[in-house]
């Protein structure tokens, strides 16, 4: 099979809109589903799922064994969340070898000034050369660590044709990298991504501060453990808040209501609402099998913007 | 040659190498490792923005001289 063979996809006049993961993060917790998965039924006939194992590979060394297992893992999440739902794709980046090609281009016209000063803007440039070891990085980036976080996604996204970035709020930092690569290419390549702000952008955690792996709640975890730690939550504002994700205030009446009803009420359907991940029937195979196929159509997708992208550089064989 | 061959047989593209999803034997859910010796804490000022954000970090809320939170 190779790409021309592949029926010619509608490029469609609905906006793409591309929710795009870090897989080495962990499990996904109640903060990222908040702040992603929750809006996804606005989007879902027409939403791009991206697990960038890329930028997994780039930024942890030290951990790149584990690569495999957490990209599948949450890419299973995601897929459990819009498995059947037509319309929505999950897309590997190791996958997309046209992705690379097209952030080769696209970096012809980047500065590099200014792709050092958007690297800046990063996790793995402000943690220090003891931290950074500790990830199994060097105490300088390498050129992909520089580059890739700049270039890669913000060229996957604009080269599906997506018209939309959702997430939570660190997804706003890369509005200047659409900006670099957008303003720089024709008009008719298509017109600039827009950066869709999430509902809840900062979760609170079971400490009442902002939700990260030590006062998480994870949506795959057993249970029990998810129960444990909504009834350990002494935070009134963090429980104010749960509720309001899962919409708890609207089915009791807060000035009636016990708090010992309410918390109650709210354990009750965070466990059912994150059912679905614990007792995920989805296998490997179902998850890769998914993958395969959906990889297909990105590449699809790519090609097309690559070969419009050559012609603009007048590369031989496509005036 | 040969290997290029059976690759062919296999259903690969050309001589591509299939990939084989080794390292993932079973799905199963597990909570993160800590990524650092000690846990790196920022505020949500600078968490603000920052992309590629490790979710190991602690994120912590600083009050200005008026006495509200940033």
């Amino acid at each position: 099979m190779t790409l021309k063979m592949l029926p010619v996809q509608n490029s469609s006049s609905k906006s793409l809109t591309v929710s795009a993961h870090n897989p080495m993060t962990g499990p996904r917790h109640l903060g990222q589903w908040a702040s992603t998965v929750l809006d996804w039924p606005q989007y879902q006939d027409n939403l791009v799922v991206v697990v960038d194992d890329v930028i997994g590979a780039i930024l942890y060394p030290g951990a790149r064994q584990s690569l495999e297992a957490r990209s599948l893992f949450t890419m299973r999440e995601f897929m459990v969340s819009n498995f059947d739902v037509i319309g929505t794709r999950f897309v590997l980046t190791s996958m997309i070898p046209e992705l690379f090609e097209l952030s080769f281009y696209a970096s012809m016209v980047c500065d590099q000034d200014l792709v050092a000063t958007l690297y800046e803007q990063t996790f793995p440039a402000i943690i220090g050369p003891v931290r950074r070891k500790e990830m199994g990085l060097g105490v300088t980036p390498s050129a992909a660590e520089l580059n890739y976080p700049q270039i890669g996604l913000a060229s996957l996204v604009i080269g599906l044709g997506a018209s939309f970035l959702q997430g939570g709020e660190e997804m706003a930092g890369y509005v200047p990298c659409f900006e670099m690569i957008c303003s720089r290419l024709p008009a008719e390549m298509g017109s600039q991504p827009k950066y869709l702000p999430a509902r809840f952008p900062f979760v609170l955690g079971t400490d009442g501060e902002h939700m990260g792996d030590h006062n998480a709640v994870y949506i795959s975890s057993p249970e029990r453990d998810v129960e444990s730690a909504l009834r350990g939550c002494r935070s009134p504002a963090a429980l104010e808040q749960w509720g309001a994700i899962f919409e708890c205030e609207d089915s009791l009446d807060p000035s009636s209501a016990s708090e010992r009803l309410r918390r109650t009420h709210l354990v009750e359907t965070v466990i059912e609402r994150f059912r679905p991940y614990r007792e995920c029937a989805l296998s490997k195979g179902e998850v890769v099998e998914r993958l395969e196929l959906d990889a297909w159509w990105a590449r699809e997708r790519l090609s097309h913007f690559l070969d419009a992208l050559k012609s603009v550089f007048l590369m031989p064989g496509h005036g | 040659m040969k290997e290029k061959a059976v690759e062919k047989e296999a259903g690969n593209i050309g001589y591509l190498p299939q990939r084989t999803w080794s390292r993932a034997e079973s799905l199963k859910y597990e909570e993160p490792e800590d990524l650092f010796s000690e846990p790196l804490e920022i505020t949500r000022t600078m968490l603000r923005g920052l992309r590629m954000v490790d979710e190991t970090i602690i994120v912590y809320d600083v009050e200005d001289a008026s006495g509200s939170k940033q």
